[in-house]
């Protein structure tokens, strides 16, 4: 008997003609941009809680769209009265994922918790769709002046329901999409497109209301269907408003995986235990570590090799568990060995409902900053010896010759003066030069060594001692050699300057050799001289920032250290060798830089 | 027993300072004795020798730089630690310095030889203090 019944209904489902155009207009279309914009919404857009709700808002309007247009084609009251029970099926559950959408896009369902709100929207749309199932949703048939058959509720109790429902979630939905544009009106990123989902909501509201109680109560119209088609122009509005205003690019959540793997910071989490739980990327590169390595073990035993880095980190454990946040800097030891200052940007890690489960941290590597700032310190302390060096003189001398008559005297005390202020300067230009040698990026100058030899040679003339110094050159190269001319310049002039300042005085003829040749792929240079030579406890120490090593030297002991610089830059090395009265050799070594083919 | 009357040593490498720092004192106490180097270890060795034979009566003023060359001010003071204490107690030494790294400041501070720290250049106000220090 059930069996007949449902081949009798079958048969019914398929009664239809297709000879209203109006029906495709005022559903077909409507429904078919729905479901567009479903398939747009679920299989392109990032998938989180308040995409999830429109999809499934859009899905079901397309569906109950077509269906109400299919009631509208049939050509047998059997057929409409089907058609129609099917068709109330997904009404009451459109307006519920309505107003999830409307409470996921505003952010307030953050008030509540996600089952709260489950509960309370779908819990009621279960129950009336058991009711349509159950037969409680009862529909008269009609045959229509625009279509064949119409189907309309009968007033019952479950259609009343049913329609009370649907108007309580479209009027709250209404309400609240109103609200936030209220809200948000003056922040210019969001303003209009809170504003255009606002009033794509009014539109088929409005129109709702204007068609299923203004026409048919006080026009007198009944069944000028366009409520339900309006309701795509809400749909459309909220694709506007993402596709055009961007609405919902900005919001880091969708995207917050991709942010993590690719940005430059490490980012580690761990659990109240410090167990890591999750590192990305930047985090493993960092340390050298695999995830699978990480996982599940106790961050500060692994990663942390000093008492103080491990007191550190227990002392902000504790913060976390007080929800608090912070800043600090640990040396981290990689897997290699290494340690690596890292500035760490700490939070507390909750759950959905606000405890603390753990800690996440940004992972910065600070280790090139802190040798910079040990450098700068260095620099800063050290220039007040020999730049406030030559300028104490200077205000001393000024005082004397303010006290002093004898104009021999004043003359003295003026040439110091002078002599003081080109100290100063020199410490000054040479300082300047190592700041330019080291920003220095360009390698493709041809050195010609015969020419910067002679180049720097006449930059002496005039120099006092140089005129008693015999200075030779030997160049073996067959090739060009490519380099910065500056950063040569640089190296042969501070060499050369120290054999002459540094000349042994007790010698008739002081001498510098000066020889260039390729040696296994690198140019070496070697200056040889019969100077007073370097003590060999300080040989190591010649290259070092401002260090002097004989007690005759006037120099600003910058001069080695800006040869260091220039090679360091050139990625070659230099070594002294010299006894104490019996001469200096420098030897350096050059990569053969291949920047200009001819 | 050598001569009784105060004394004043400067050691720094720089000849400049040592003419500043000599003219100054003079000017304020023209018949004190003045004695500069600019190497530390021959401004030592005129203290061992010098200094070995003379009574504990007449105080003795030295001021030294830090940043030398070959020997710094602090290895110079390791040196005259070693001297017999006779010597070390007739000594008010003073850091006279261009620095104003606060670890020169606090070596000078912590040294138990050292007295106090002098920026430079010596000013008319330092000296009337010092030479007021070498006549009590």
């Amino acid at each position: 008997m059930s069996l007949k019944i449902e081949i009798i209904m079958q048969k019914n489902l398929f009664h239809l003609s297709f000879d209203y155009w109006e029906v495709f207009l005022l559903f077909i279309i409507p429904a078919l941009t729905d479901i567009s914009i479903f398939i747009y919404a679920f299989f392109f857009l990032p998938q989180n809680k308040r995409n999830k709700a429109f999809s499934a808002f859009v899905l079901l309007l397309g569906i109950a769209q077509a269906l109400d247009g299919i009631m509208r084609l049939s050509n047998t009251a059997e057929t409409a009265m089907e058609w129609s029970r099917i068709s109330a099926a997904p009404w009451v559950f459109i307006t519920s994922f309505g107003l999830l959408f409307a409470l996921r896009y505003t952010k307030w369902d953050r008030k509540f918790s996600n089952n709260l709100i489950l509960t309370f929207l779908f819990l009621p749309s279960i129950l009336l769709e058991f009711g349509i199932i159950g037969g409680l949703y009862e529909v008269s048939v009609e045959k229509s002046e625009l279509w064949h058959w119409i189907a309309n509720p009968k007033s019952t109790t479950a259609t009343n329901m049913i329609y009370m429902w649907n108007t309580v979630t479209s009027l709250v939905t209404f309400v609240l999409f109103w609200l936030y544009y209220f809200k948000v009106r003056k922040d210019e990123n969001r303003r209009d497109f809170s504003l255009l989902i606002a009033a794509g909501n009014t539109i088929p509201f409005v129109t709702g209301i204007t068609s299923e109680v203004v026409f048919p109560l006080v026009l007198g119209i009944e069944d000028f269907p366009i409520s339900t088609p309006a309701i795509t122009i809400f749909s459309v509005s909220i694709l506007i408003a993402i596709v055009k205003y961007k609405a919902f690019d900005y919001s880091p959540k969708h995207q917050w995986k991709n942010i993590l793997e690719t940005m430059n910071e490490g980012v580690l989490i761990v659990n109240n235990q410090d167990q890591i739980m999750y590192a990305n990327k930047a985090f493993c590169e960092q340390t050298g570590y695999e995830f699978g390595e990480l996982k599940g073990v106790i961050a500060r035993n692994l990663l942390t090799d000093e008492i103080e880095s491990k007191k550190k980190v227990e002392q902000v454990i504790k913060e976390r568990e007080d929800k608090k946040s912070s800043q600090y800097e640990i040396l981290i030891k990689t897997k290699r060995g290494q340690k690596i200052w890292t500035l760490i940007s700490g939070s507390p890690y909750l759950d959905i409902h606000g405890n603390v489960i753990g800690s996440i941290g940004i992972h910065t590597n600070i280790s090139e900053l802190k040798l910079a700032n040990n450098e700068l310190k260095l620099f800063i302390y050290k220039a007040s010896h020999d730049l406030r060096g030559p300028l104490a003189s200077i205000l001393g001398l000024t005082d004397l010759i303010h006290h002093e008559n004898d104009k021999e005297k004043i003359k003295n005390y003026s040439a110091m003066i002078d002599y003081s202020a080109k100290k100063l300067d020199t410490v000054l230009i040479n300082l300047a030069k190592n700041m330019q040698i080291k920003e220095i990026d360009r390698f493709d100058d041809e050195i010609n060594f015969g020419e910067l030899i002679n180049e720097t040679l006449k930059r002496f003339v005039g120099y006092e001692g140089f005129q008693y110094i015999s200075i030779t050159k030997e160049i073996m190269l067959e090739e060009l050699f490519f380099s910065n001319k500056l950063i040569m310049e640089s190296v042969f002039q501070n060499i050369i300057e120290n054999a002459i300042k540094y000349r042994d005085l007790s010698f008739a003829n002081p001498w510098l050799k000066i020889s260039i040749s390729k040696i296994e792929n690198r140019i070496q240079i070697v200056f040889l001289d019969n100077g007073i030579g370097i003590e060999p406890s300080f040989q190591n120490r010649v290259f070092e920032m401002y260090f002097r090593g004989t007690e005759t030297s006037k120099g600003s002991g910058l001069g080695l250290y800006l040869v260091k610089t220039a090679i360091d830059k050139l990625g070659g090395t230099i070594e002294v060798e010299s006894k104490k009265n019996n001469g200096t050799k420098f030897l350096i070594s050059l990569p053969v830089v291949k920047s200009k083919v001819i | 027993m050598k001569s009784m009357s105060p004394e004043i040593i400067i050691i720094d490498d720089d000849p400049i300072n040592n003419i500043i720092c000599t003219q100054q004192i003079k000017r304020k106490a023209p018949d004190i004795k003045i004695v500069d180097f600019i190497s530390p270890l021959h401004g030592l060795s005129y203290i061992t020798d010098e200094h070995s034979q003379r009574s504990s009566a007449s105080k003795t003023i030295l001021l030294l730089d830090i940043n030398m060359p070959v020997m710094t001010g602090w290895e110079f003071l390791d040196r005259f630690d070693t001297l017999c204490i006779d010597i070390k107690n007739n000594f008010m030494i003073y850091i006279l310095s261009s620095s104003f790294d606060p670890i020169d400041k606090n070596g000078a501070k912590t040294n138990p030889l050292v007295k106090d720290f002098i920026s430079k250049p010596l000013t008319e106000g330092v000296i009337i203090t010092l030479l007021k220090e070498l006549r009590k």
